[in-house]
This record gives structure tokens, C-alpha cells and sequence, in this order.
């Protein structure tokens, strides 16, 4: 009996196990699958909870039911992998010997890796909403905010859902607005970027689109502390700002059990094979999802395209053959623009997003850079297709490979 | 032993349980059922995405979809054009309209039509006829059948303009002299469709991301963006770098060219250039010395210097 070990239960890690539930011969592979709880969040909901659209209820399941039943769920906090070994130690003294690793451990922020930002005025003035607990907090702050200086802040890339920033901002103008108290409130995106939008064809499209709606950009933003006493918030060349409510989005780094195994790069991210997926230290250890270091964004839909190829690899290492370098890098997020309306982007290594109709030409019905309701409705209900169709491992009708088709060069 | 009462019980509740365990299997058949289903049709719905995608590029690159997108100009132009009476006679009238072109277009009468265009295409080599020409041509018997033919379409004609100069007493007669009558201005439809481009037209860019940008400024025979950014980082040397900073007013050090090296060495193996945190954390340079260097955007000023292109994050 051979075992795949799978290291982390979310988005990744499930569909690899139902993927490879469905596909190996479990006479011969045993598929282990650990996490350290039994609460799979559907992220892209913590955008929409602090508005109140969403409630905890509504974004959370069980791992254990979205895994198969072939699937041995542990639960546990890994202290380290012992890759010459082929070893996982857990740290309640579990062993979990493997013949092939997959790494799925995620990126989490580190609020606490910036000087000041978890002072007193944490979770008081100064939120994240990349947690449960942070999005839920700040739904408070936002319910009872009257007015004042809105400062929302990324600390420096990367960071999960490169997006998220720019829909907070314009859902968060939307909801000042629909609340009457709009003039009463100063929008600001503080960002480490040069600009907020930084690709060309992108830029020409919605440049215009936080002028129009009064919000400010102060960039090249790198922060270097925060003062939650004080409510400023300063950058390393000098530059102090205050504010009456911060929405950080805070350093992100890969898993701590990554660093302890002194497998990850500066920051925890495993160095990785932008095309096959396998790691680049070690042959039988694979890694998908925001934990590698591929120059991607970090997102849900990275990992899914990803999945299709690792599926592929995985099994073509097991008959050793040689490993197909079929990822290209491809992401498709939506983007909440406020209003009912959304916008979507599909783009990979090479190409940046470009305006267009997804996923079929002429007919979309999804509008490339460009806002539409039907990209907001897409995105409501992506979720009905998270939980049941993509984490589950089914193949959608939608190639992991970015194409040409229905864009305009 | 049991009671009778529980006896009677158990029968009843074994009876229950064996009717929910059909009920069970029953919808457990449904769901495998389904779930087979969408096993079955999810690759062949890849497939028809794939052939529909194909398909819809092919229309795209071809125009379709921006020449509907100009027919519906067209549409919306004829339908703010014209009013519900205008389409009301148009409904009217239509039978006696179709009726007309019908007659118009018999084979006789186009033959006739032809004929007559011909005639005007032969005009030039018509000689000028005089009156005694005249006279005589009316002895050619095409000529006189001509003659009795327009004599016809005069009278036809004549008696139709008599009748519109009438009070009319049925409300047909009045809608066909209303008909008839002159037509109020309408606003013309644009004299030339709008061409339906071959692709879509592009949005303005500042400047395309993949393929190498029209420079506009140069340091001693390098081509750069209008940005200021190498255009082809494989082409950058020390004497760029050097070049360049002489152009911000700026002497180049030691600690300079440990950062340019730590970020080309950077760029060359993740394919994106190192931003503050990742210099501060990795390289020679601490965030302290790097901000001292440059006070302001430095991941942008070391890249600008190691040839490579301006950071950006995915949008």
C-alpha cells in the first residue's frame, strides 16, 4: 500500500482528494488529507460579510464533508516535513510516511509582522477582513461608522486575491453612498504599488473609475508602522497618514510549518515549477495553491486550473513518465465593482487581462474589463459552484489554459 | 416475552423502517442517476464549449458580432425615425404596396423596363432626330406600339392625380390620397452605415504590455518605454545602468550595484522584479539603506536601473 499525504484542507487540498480519490486505484494508494480544523471557509465571502451580505453560516462548511469517504481526514497542527525522510510529523507525535506529498497549506496574514498594527486599536479601529473573526468585526465597525477618513491599506505583496483592495473600496463607496452618508466620508487606498491599476489595457478601462467615484490613491505606500493610538499610518519614505478606520490587508506568509522545515523562501512559500507543479527541491513533493511561490496571483481559480494539471502530474510520476509543463499561469477573478455590477478578468503569465467577452465570443455572457450585472450575478453565484462542483473536483466546462478566444488583442 | 401491544409495536415499526429503507433506495438511485449524469455531460459540455468557442472566434474575427452590434444602430435609427402611424399606414397600405412591386416586376414589365434602359444606354448612338424624322420613326411599328403603351400609363395615370385633387368619400380613399399626399420630413438615415470593422476596435492603451513598447527616449543607443523602462532587459549592460543614473543625477556606488545584481539575479529566476519587502528581507541592501538610496518608489528606481520592467502586480 503506497500514500499520497495531501497537507491542508481547503481549496486545493480537497479537490486534489477528490480528484485522486476518483482516479487512483485504492487497492494500491491510501489518501491521507491533514488539516488543523474541521472549518473549510469559502473566502471570497469574506469580501461581502463586513456589508452584510453574507453571515459566517453562509460561508462556512465542514472539511470533512467536502472530502470523500475513501479519504482519511487527520486533524492536527504539522510541526515539520522531513522530505528525506518522507516524513510528515505532526505535533502531537503522529508520523505520516508518504510516497508522494502534495502541499496545499495556504498563505495566512501576519498582522503582527508590521510594527504597531496589532497595538490596542486593533480590531477597534484598525481591521483586517481576511479572517472570520476580522470580517466579522469590522461589519460592526462599518454598521456603526459615521463618518470620517477611510484608509484601506495593503502592506506590501503578496497577498491573497490581489483584488480584494479594489472591490473593498468600491463596495465599500456603494455602501456609504446607500447609506445617505457619503459626503461625510473620505475614501483613500493606501497602495506599496505604483498605481492602483498597473496593466496597461486594464488601466485604460477602469483608471477613470476611482475618480469618478471621489476615492483616493496614494501610491508607492510601502508600510512601516502603524499607530492605532494615534490612528496614523506611515511609509518608509516619510509619509504619515491618519485615519478614522484602517482596512489592512496585512503581510502574508506561507505556513509556519513550512518555515519550520526550512522549505519555503523568505517569506514561507514553497519554491515550486511554474509549469508542472512539482517542487523544485524535491521530486515526489507537489504544491498548488497560494503556498508556492509562482509568480501568479494567489487565488481560488489559480489553484482549480492548477488542480486539472497536478491531477495529470501526479499520475504521470507514479508510472514515471515525464511530467507534462501544461499550467500556464491562468487566473479568472471577478471583481465587485458596487452597485449590482462586477467585472471580470482571465489572464495568465503572459497575457494581462484583456477586455473581451467570457467564455464565449460574442456572447460572453461574462464581460471582460468591463463592468456589467451580470459578472455581480456570476459572482453570487460562484459560491453554489464552489461548494458543489469545484472543491468536490468536478471538472467544469472551462479550460485550465487561458485562451485567446472572445478577447480583444 | 413480549406483549402482545408490543409485538403489534415492533410489526408496525419494522414495517415503517422497511418502507423508508425503499424510500432510501429509491433516492439513492435518483442521485446516483444524476451524479452519473453530470459525469456523462461535463465533458461533453467541455467539448461544446470548445467547438462553440471555435466557432464564435471564427463569427467574432469575422465581424458578426460588431456588425450586429451596428445593425442595432441601424434598427435603433429607423424605429426613433418613424412613429406608430407611420407604421400604422405602412400596414394599411402594405397589400397595395406589395401589389405594386408585384405588377412592377412581372416578367413583361421588367422586360419592358429593360428594354427602355437599354434604349437610354444605346442614347448615344441615337442620331438627333428632326420633326420629319419624327413623322416618320411614328410609322415603325414598334415605335407605334410604344407610343400606345405610354398613351395607356398617361391616362392611368391621369385618372389617378384627377381622383386625389377630390373630396374622398370612404376612409380607404382618404388614408390612399393621405397615401399619396406628400410625406412630412423625416430625418434621413445616416448616408454611410458606419463601416463594421474586421475585429473590434481596440481600446487606447498607454502602452501593451507584451510586445516590446515604441520608445521614446533613449540613453546612449538603448531603446526604452515612454515610461522610462528598457525595452528588452536581455539587452541591458553596466554602462545602461550607468548612463541612466548620470541622467537622475546620480553617482552609482557600491551599494547601488549590490542592489542592481540582487535584482536581476531576483528577476531572472521568479520572473518578476523584487519589491521593498523582498529587498529589505533578502538582499545586501536593508529596507533602511534602500529608502536612503532612493526616498521615493526605490523597487521602481532599482528596477528601472537593472534594465527591467516597471513592477506591476496582475491588474
Amino acid at each position: 500500500m503506497q500514500n499520497i499525504v495531501i497537507l491542508g484542507a481547503g481549496t486545493g487540498g480537497t479537490m486534489m482528494a477528490n480528484k485522486l480519490a476518483r482516479t487512483l486505484d485504492l487497492k494500491q494508494w491510501s489518501i491521507t488529507v491533514v488539516d488543523r480544523d474541521n472549518v473549510h471557509l469559502y473566502q471570497p465571502g469574506l469580501l461581502l460579510l463586513p456589508f452584510g451580505h453574507y453571515t459566517a453560516k453562509d460561508i462556512v462548511r465542514e472539511r470533512a464533508i467536502l472530502l470523500p469517504p475513501e479519504v482519511d481526514l487527520v486533524f492536527g497542527e504539522i510541526d515539520r516535513i522531513a522530505p528525506d525522510d518522507n516524513v510528515v510529523a505532526l505535533q502531537d507525535g503522529t508520523k505520516l510516511p508518504y510516497d508522494i506529498l502534495i502541499v496545499s497549506t495556504g498563505t495566512n496574514i501576519r498582522p503582527e509582522a508590521t510594527d504597531g498594527l496589532t497595538g490596542p486599536g486593533w480590531h477597534q479601529n484598525a481591521f483586517d477582513f481576511y479572517t472570520l473573526e476580522g470580517a466579522q468585526k469590522l461589519e460592526h465597525a462599518l454598521a456603526e461608522f459615521e463618518g470620517g477618513r477611510v484608509v484601506i491599506n495593503v502592506a506590501d505583496m503578496p497577498i491573497k486575491c490581489p483584488v480584494a483592495p479594489l472591490e473593498f473600496l468600491f463596495l465599500a463607496e456603494a455602501f456609504f453612498t446607500e447609506r445617505g452618508i457619503r459626503d461625510r466620508v473620505e475614501i483613500v487606498y493606501a497602495t506599496p504599488l505604483g498605481s492602483a491599476f498597473t496593466k496597461p489595457r486594464a488601466s485604460a478601462a477602469l483608471g477613470g473609475l476611482l475618480d469618478e467615484r471621489g476615492i483616493g490613491v496614494l501610491p508607492n505606500f510601502a508600510l512601516s508602522e502603524v499607530d492605532t493610538e494615534a490612528k496614523t499610518l506611515s511609509s518608509y519614505d516619510g509619509r504619515t497618514e491618519n485615519y478614522d478606520l484602517l482596512v489592512s490587508v496585512p503581510l502574508h506568509f506561507g505556513s509556519a510549518a513550512i518555515e519550520r522545515s526550512e522549505m519555503g523562501d523568505d517569506f514561507g512559500f514553497l519554491p515550486t515549477d511554474k509549469h508542472t507543479l512539482q517542487t523544485v527541491a524535491h521530486p515526489n513533493i507537489f504544491a498548488l495553491g497560494d503556498c508556492t511561490n509562482l509568480p501568479t496571483s494567489k487565488a481560488g481559480s489559480v489553484a482549480h486550473f492548477q488542480a486539472e494539471v497536478l491531477v495529470e502530474n501526479v499520475l504521470r510520476f507514479i508510472d514515471e513518465r515525464p511530467l507534462v509543463p501544461d499550467f500556464d499561469g491562468h487566473a479568472n477573478c471577478f471583481i465587485e465593482t458596487g452597485y449590482g455590477k462586477g467585472m471580470l478578468i482571465d489572464f495568465n503569465y503572459e497575457t494581462e487581462p484583456l477586455p473581451g467577452r467570457f467564455p464565449l465570443p460574442g456572447i460572453g455572457p461574462f464581460r471582460l474589463l468591463e463592468e456589467s450585472p451580470v459578472n455581480h450575478w456570476g459572482k453570487l453565484g460562484f459560491k453554489w459552484v464552489y461548494w458543489n462542483m469545484l472543491v468536490a473536483g468536478q471538472e467544469l466546462p472551462i479550460d485550465h489554459r487561458m485562451l485567446m478566444a472572445g478577447k480583444w488583442a | 416475552m413480549n406483549t402482545p401491544n408490543e409485538s403489534v409495536d415492533l410489526a408496525a415499526i419494522a414495517a415503517q423502517l422497511d418502507r423508508i429503507d425503499r424510500r432510501l433506495d429509491q433516492i439513492e438511485r435518483r442521485q446516483r442517476v444524476a451524479a452519473e449524469l453530470i459525469e456523462e455531460m461535463t465533458p461533453i459540455a467541455t467539448k461544446m464549449m470548445g467547438v462553440g468557442g471555435e466557432q464564435l472566434t471564427d463569427l467574432e474575427n469575422r465581424g458578426y458580432f460588431a456588425f450586429a452590434k451596428q445593425m442595432m444602430r441601424i434598427v435603433d435609427n429607423v424605429v426613433t425615425a418613424y412613429d406608430e402611424d407611420d407604421l400604422k399606414q405602412l400596414g394599411d397600405n402594405v397589400v397595395r404596396i406589395v401589389d405594386t412591386v408585384k405588377n412592377v416586376t412581372q416578367p413583361d414589365i421588367l422586360a419592358i423596363a429593360n428594354e427602355a434602359t437599354n434604349a437610354i444606354h444605346d442614347a448615344d448612338g441615337a442620331e438627333p432626330k428632326g420633326m420629319m424624322g419624327m413623322l416618320t420613326s411614328t410609322r415603325d411599328k414598334d415605335v407605334k406600339k410604344g407610343m400606345a403603351v405610354m398613351i395607356q400609363v398617361l391616362k392611368h395615370v391621369g385618372r389617378a392625380a384627377s381622383s386625389m385633387g377630390k373630396p374622398v368619400g370612404s376612409a380607404r380613399q382618404r388614408r390612399l390620397a393621405a397615401t399619396l399626399a406628400p410625406r412630412r420630413e423625416v430625418p434621413r438615415l445616416p448616408a454611410a452605415v458606419p463601416q463594421a470593422p474586421a475585429r473590434p476596435a481596440p481600446a487606447a492603451a498607454a502602452a501593451p504590455a507584451a510586445a516590446a513598447a515604441p520608445p521614446t527616449v533613449t540613453v546612449g543607443g538603448f531603446a526604452m518605454t515612454d515610461e522610462g523602462f528598457l525595452v528588452d532587459h536581455t539587452t541591458w549592460t553596466e554602462d545602461f545602468a550607468t548612463q541612466l543614473a548620470a541622467q537622475m543625477n546620480l553617482e552609482l556606488t557600491e551599494q547601488h550595484w549590490a542592489l542592481i545584481r540582487f535584482v536581476r539575479e531576483d528577476y531572472a529566476a521568479s520572473g518578476t522584479s523584487p519589491n521593498v519587502r523582498r529587498i529589505g528581507k533578502s538582499s545586501p541592501v536593508s529596507t533602511k539603506e534602500l529608502y536612503a538610496m532612493f526616498p521615493a518608489a526605490p523597487a521602481i528606481y532599482a528596477a528601472r536601473l537593472a534594465g527591467l520592467p516597471k513592477p506591476a502586480g496582475c491588474i
